[in-house]
């Protein structure tokens, strides 16, 4: 390539590195955690219904420390 | 916990393995438990034992599972986790829309998708909706059959169509109703995971008085005491726990009687050595008047379904009135409902040690004279350890006074019907 050339493709790249400096960097999400039960692992989400019907989800805990406790009652 | 559910600190969340979660409300009430409660009628999250507690913090992440720490306060509550950055969609479920469903299942067509579409029928509030998720997990069945997952829903679907108004008229003894299908898949379902836990508490609670009793529901007459005690209205029980949902009393003693089961008529011998099982066949020509307008309807639920030789099945035989003809039970006559059960000798009629008279004998008067309440019988057949694998059919008949509307002609009349069930050496043990 000439110089005229290579002058020509860095000017038309400028502007573009200019916008991409400027936009705003979106946040990244951690390297997501496994799935799971075991300790360490995100407890893999559900949604039952109580007692009166009505759907929960035990992400709509989140944010908040859950103490889930699986039983019976007989 | 409850001072830390109180500052905000903590959420406790309940996830109850309950076929009928009205005695879980029951509970609650009675436990007073103020936290939120769901109910896993179909055991969607895989536990195979209870109870399990597992700490959840601010992201979802597992801190504790099974044995909590000495000090949940320190080592749970007041412990800073770093916060986990997710995705929004991280690790959110929803509940499925079966419509869509559907169209995604009529092109993968797999057992798992139709196992998945029997779950989002399960919990569609739509009147068919419980048959079509019925519908789904034999299918699901049909393309695994070793799904122990749908045998198992399908059961807890099955039982939840039985108990409802819309459970299958019974055919004309040609095939199984609703419950007594649960309770084979149930058995199927245990078959192909033995150590399910879970599994085998569902077929339990139906099945065989165990050897070693396990308090199932006796709770319910002590917690609505003591909630009656306290001024409260007890929960309502859509369907009241019997037989072996009660625990097992000191031999020689029947379980608190409702007027509704039916009581084992046994005798000492004269030496003292133990019950005497009587039979008396009282219509061996079968000439009482046959119940040839179906006044009564009899459904007989035998758990397990397939019993290894040697074991116990729990027969179950329910009486309903004709709801058209509306009849009615005759109280002032004679002494009530009784079966007979055609026993040969490979068979014992009664509950381990302890055995029937045959033919045995039921209920009682409620005190009206008469009365169109769903009357329940229990027994117990012991399987002789000699017996081949194979299908087994006994004879029985019930006899019982009934008047054709209120105040109206009076009868004594027999109703024949079978107790059916399959002697497999290899089916799972479930005492």
């Amino acid at each position: 390539m000439n110089r005229s050339g290579m002058n020509l493709t860095w000017a038309a790249l400028m502007p573009l590195c200019t916008c991409l400096t400027l936009m705003p960097v979106p946040a990244r999400a951690d390297q997501e955690p496994t799935i799971g039960t075991a300790v360490g692992e995100a407890y893999p989400d559900f949604v039952l219904p109580t007692l009166q019907g009505k759907d929960v989800r035990l992400s709509d805990y989140r944010g908040e420390k859950v103490l889930l406790i699986h039983f019976a009652s007989w | 916990m409850q001072p830390f559910v109180k500052s905000g600190e903590l959420v406790v969340l309940g996830v109850v393995q309950e076929q009928h979660p009205d005695r879980a409300h029951l509970y609650k009430q009675w436990r007073q438990i103020h936290w939120p409660i769901l109910v896993d009628s179909l055991n969607l999250l895989d536990l195979a034992v209870v109870p399990v507690p597992v700490a959840i913090d601010e992201s979802g992440i597992v801190r504790h599972t099974g044995r909590m720490p000495s000090s949940l306060e320190t080592e749970f509550v007041r412990k800073t986790y770093n916060t986990v950055k997710l995705a929004k969609n991280f690790n959110r479920a929803k509940r499925a829309d079966p419509q869509k469903l559907r169209q995604q299942v009529s092109k993968s067509g797999s057992a798992v998708a139709y196992r998945a579409l029997g779950d989002a029928y399960f919990f569609d509030p739509a009147p068919e909706s419980l048959d079509r998720c019925i519908e789904a997990y034999r299918q699901a069945i049909k393309l695994d059959p070793r799904d122990g997952r749908a045998h198992f829903r399908l059961g807890a679907a099955l039982r939840k169509r039985a108990e409802s108004t819309h459970r299958r008229p019974l055919s004309g003894g040609c095939c199984p109703g609703d419950a007594q299908a649960a309770v084979a898949q149930w058995g199927e379902a245990l078959a192909t995971n033995p150590n399910q836990y879970i599994w085998r508490r569902r077929i339990q609670q139906y099945g065989p008085r165990l050897d070693k009793p396990y308090n199932f529901y006796s709770w319910v007459e002590q917690a609505r005491n003591e909630i009656k005690a306290r001024g409260e209205q007890p929960v309502q029980l859509a369907v009241e726990p019997t037989g072996s949902e009660l625990i097992a009393v000191s031999r020689g003693q029947e379980p608190p009687d409702r007027g509704r089961r039916g009581r084992g008529a046994t005798g000492k011998s004269s030496d003292g050595r133990g019950d005497v099982m009587t039979m008396n066949n009282r219509d061996p020509q079968g000439k009482i008047t046959p119940d040839s307008k179906d006044m009564v309807t009899i459904e007989t639920v035998v758990t397990p379904a397939r019993v290894q030789p040697g074991q116990r099945v729990r027969v179950r035989a329910t009486f309903r009135l004709d709801e058209k003809s509306r009849p009615y039970w005759n109280n002032e006559a004679g002494d009530g409902l009784a079966i007979w059960v055609d026993v040969p000798g490979v068979f014992t009629l009664g509950e381990g040690e302890s055995k029937y008279s045959n033919p045995y004998q039921g209920v009682l008067a409620p005190g009206e004279a008469e009365t169109r309440e769903t009357r329940v019988l229990e027994f117990e057949l012991t399987v002789s350890d000699k017996l081949p694998a194979g299908e087994v059919e006994l004879p029985a008949y019930a006899l019982y006074y009934i008047c054709e509307n209120k105040g109206g002609k009076c009868l004594y009349l027999r109703q024949d019907f079978n107790v059916k069930f399959v002697v497999d050496p290899q089916a799972p043990r479930i005492q």
